[in-house]
């Protein structure tokens, strides 16, 4: 049985789900920078530089989301994770920092484009990180005390499926990487690594004691198997590298992975729906999220109609 | 010893502080990019089209830095200020919720405006773009500030029992105090804005000896004047009925500001002074000013408010009253050097003599002044409480001790940060030359278009 989900959940899932997709093109970014610099300087800063200002915007969208839907949960993360948070906020000025400077810096002994472009990539990994340390936590409830409001990473790192799951999701980001930027590498090698990630975050995943639809784990299974199966083929490796394409099935299988808990978090130890806004503001919100969407399609179908003229545009040129 | 409340309260200050620095800059380069381009396409004049392009790369950078500092302050707020979160996620969340959406039509909009620059057949619908990104970033900071309309007067619930009951939050959204502020706030900041601009202008005016960079520079900054002039007018409109409408809506506030003890009629308008063991000392007195300037009648009957109506402890600090006196008289001097600057303008006088180019400098900084210094009065003149006659501040904190090392490192890493990233975008600027800038606008297809012609 798959339990039904309330709307505004569902909401959020899918904005969680949009934000984690466009993520994961930064973290699979940072891989291809850190090991592939020079192949990224073609394939991968041209699609990286427009679009990493997008993901702050959603990361800014989700919170407040989630503040508008399960407002009595603030001092819960507030005071468990006072330290990563203010961390991650260094972090995270440092990150856009250094992007922009390696985008505009100019020609310099001691600080050159690289060296930014790599301390980025990096931070890029710690936030990464950090957001699923924080997710996971949610979710299998190790190392947090509701009543408490404290969270002890030792009691978190020490069961074994929380660290699986991060260490799982890394590698199939990995191995991602090579197929959404298309670099060059060994032609069995991203099959191996997503499945091998698939299988570590997967199994790690169950673990986490906190299941509720497990049914619908058959749908992130199923598109991650996916995308290395129609990459391995040349007559259909176009298909998934269609970054708009990747990004979907990347948000679907994100939203499935995460409605697959549903309502529960901490380890079914706390139902969402106790802890929802009053019956006023998630009318308000619901309207909002409506027309709101609406603006945001809006403006996707006008980015991509401007950056597909301007990609065509270029590949006339270069055929000329 | 400092508690963790003050601290609290100290490192949204400053972070707050930071980004309002960066984000008057990020809206008023957005307005006159929008300008710019739009007289560049009009007149076909190249120099006002290399001028938005070259700004563009200044929006950028100061957009890139600013996200991340609001993103900061949207994640302190929660976690520095749970109680006060939970309180307005309940009652007065929406207006952030639509800030969301002005901040993507911003961010889509800019990615496309400056990335995709030659992409465009059609330069009216590139300049477009500008437009959107313009309305993207004065909408974002309307948004915020009906939540800080709503933090002075709250509306659209009833609190029974210390909870809030009868939710309305479209009537949170309209808090009485919200145009006032939103008009006052969107025109101050433009302007602070427009006059650091300016300021950088006429330093890069004094350096750059070419004719080009000389044409380019002098009429960055005759259109710079114009918007700033506009918005500093708008913004003393604004500001005195703003300061009205406290006598209604905020009458302790008022009585702080105006440093009224006593409510009186005929009030005075007390200039500078401090309290001296209970005395004002130090102080220029201008009978019945005050009580002109709040009716905007002679020999008005009506009282003005006095802090002896309300008990001393619910009192904010007072010397509100001299940062009120500070963001006067400092937009008075501002606003006079603006005139004069339209003056010689309409009088199609040269605005880039040594004078005005260095008075033009002066202002930018004294401007940024009188800007932080309304804001403190605001929020200060607030004080004790988050939101007016709801939440005191002490009950909204995080009182938890792991705020304060962090804290300390989030103010070190600002003070470097901040400051690189205003070196950085004037440095990055300066590396292109005014003449490159130029040709690359030349060269442009829109240029083509019309030259050929």
């Amino acid at each position: 049985m798959v339990q039904i989900i309330y709307p505004e959940i569902g909401f959020n899932l899918a904005i969680l789900a949009m934000f984690f997709a466009i993520l994961s093109t930064e973290l699979m970014a940072a891989s291809a920078i850190l090991f592939k610099y020079k192949e990224s300087q073609h394939k991968v800063f041209r699609y990286l530089i427009p679009i990493w200002e997008v993901t702050g915007t959603f990361f800014v969208f989700y919170v407040v989301n989630l503040e508008a839907l399960i407002p009595s949960a603030l001092p819960l993360i507030a005071y468990s994770f006072i330290t990563y948070i203010l961390i991650f906020l260094i972090l995270y000025v440092l990150r856009n920092a250094s992007i922009i400077f390696a985008e505009y810096i100019w020609k310099n002994r001691g600080i050159n484009r690289r060296f930014l472009y790599s301390t980025y990539a990096v931070i890029t990994f710690i936030l990464g990180a950090m957001i699923l340390v924080i997710y996971t936590a949610f979710i299998s409830g190790r190392g947090m005390d509701y009543s408490r409001m404290t969270f002890n990473f030792s009691a978190f790192i020490s069961f074994i499926p929380d660290d699986g799951f991060i260490i799982g999701s890394a590698v199939l980001l990995f191995g991602f990487s090579s197929i959404f930027y298309g670099l060059d590498v060994n032609r069995v090698l991203p099959p191996i690594v997503i499945i091998a990630g698939m299988a570590i975050a997967g199994v790690s995943f169950v673990y986490l004691g906190n299941l509720n639809n497990p049914y619908v784990l058959a749908v992130p299974i199923i598109l991650t198997v996916l995308v290395p199966v129609l990459w391995f083929y040349d007559k259909t490796r176009n298909v998934v590298q269609n970054k708009t394409v990747f990004q979907g099935i990347m948000a679907v299988s994100v939203f499935f992975l995460a409605y697959s808990q549903y309502p529960y978090l901490l380890g079914k130890s706390l139902n969402l729906l106790s802890l929802l806004n009053n019956d006023a503001m998630q009318t308000q919100v619901f309207y909002t999220t409506l027309i709101g969407g609406v603006i945001l399609l809006l403006l996707s179908l006008m980015y991509f109609n401007v950056a597909l003229r301007k990609n065509e545009k270029d590949m006339v040129q270069q055929i000329e | 010893m400092v508690s963790v409340i003050d601290f609290d309260r100290i490192l949204m200050g400053f972070t707050l502080g930071a980004h309002i620095l960066i984000v008057t800059l990020s809206i008023s380069l957005a307005v006159i990019i929008s300008a710019a381009e739009f007289i560049g396409l009009k007149r076909k004049d190249v120099y006002f089209e290399s001028l938005a392009r070259r700004l563009a790369k200044a929006l950028v950078i100061f957009f890139a830095v600013g996200t991340a500092s609001g993103t900061v302050l949207a994640v302190e707020l929660f976690s520095l200020w749970p109680a006060f979160m939970v309180f307005i996620a309940k009652i007065d969340i929406l207006p952030f919720y639509y800030e969301v959406f002005a901040f993507f039509l911003e961010t889509i909009s800019l990615v496309l405006y400056v990335y995709y620059w030659d992409a465009f057949h059609n330069r009216y619908r590139h300049w477009a773009l500008s437009l959107f990104v313009a309305i993207g970033t004065v909408m974002s900071a309307v948004f915020i500030t009906m939540i800080n309309a709503f933090m002075n007067t709250p509306a659209g619930f009833t609190i029974v029992n210390g909870e809030p009951t009868d939710i309305n939050p479209l009537a949170a959204v309209m808090a009485p105090s919200g145009f006032f502020e939103i008009s006052h706030v969107v025109t101050t900041t433009l302007a602070a804005g427009s006059f650091l601009l300016l300021a950088y202008l006429a330093f890069s005016y004094l350096r750059n000896h070419t004719q080009d960079s000389k044409i380019f520079y002098r009429k960055a900054i005759t259109l710079t004047s114009v918007v700033g002039f506009i918005a500093l007018a708008l913004a003393g409109i604004t500001g005195d009925s703003n300061a009205r409408m406290l006598i209604s809506m905020q009458p302790l506030k008022y009585a702080a500001i105006e440093l009224n003890m006593y409510p009186t009629d005929n009030a005075s308008e007390i200039i500078g002074g401090i309290m001296v063991n209970g005395h004002l000392e130090y102080y220029i007195s201008i009978p019945h000013l005050q009580s002109i300037l709040a009716f905007l009648t002679l020999n008005s009957k009506t009282v003005v408010p006095g802090l002896s109506q309300f008990p001393s402890s619910l009192w904010p600090p007072l010397f509100v009253h001299l940062t009120f006196d500070v963001m006067v008289g400092g937009g008075i001097l501002v606003g006079l050097f603006s005139l004069y600057l339209m003056y010689s303008i309409i009088r199609k006088r040269d605005p880039t003599g040594r004078f005005s180019l260095y008075g033009m400098m002066v202002a930018g900084a004294l401007i940024e002044v009188v800007d932080d210094a309304g804001w403190v009065t605001d929020e200060v003149g607030r004080q004790p409480w988050i939101i007016y006659n709801v939440m005191t501040v002490s009950q909204a904190a995080n009182t938890s001790p792991s705020v304060i090392p962090l804290g300390i490192a989030i103010i070190v890493f600002y003070l470097i940060i901040v400051p690189f990233t205003f070196y950085f975008a004037a440095k990055v600027l300066r590396q292109e030359r005014v003449e490159e800038e130029l040709e690359k606008s030349r060269g442009s297809e829109w240029y083509r278009s019309f030259i050929q012609k």
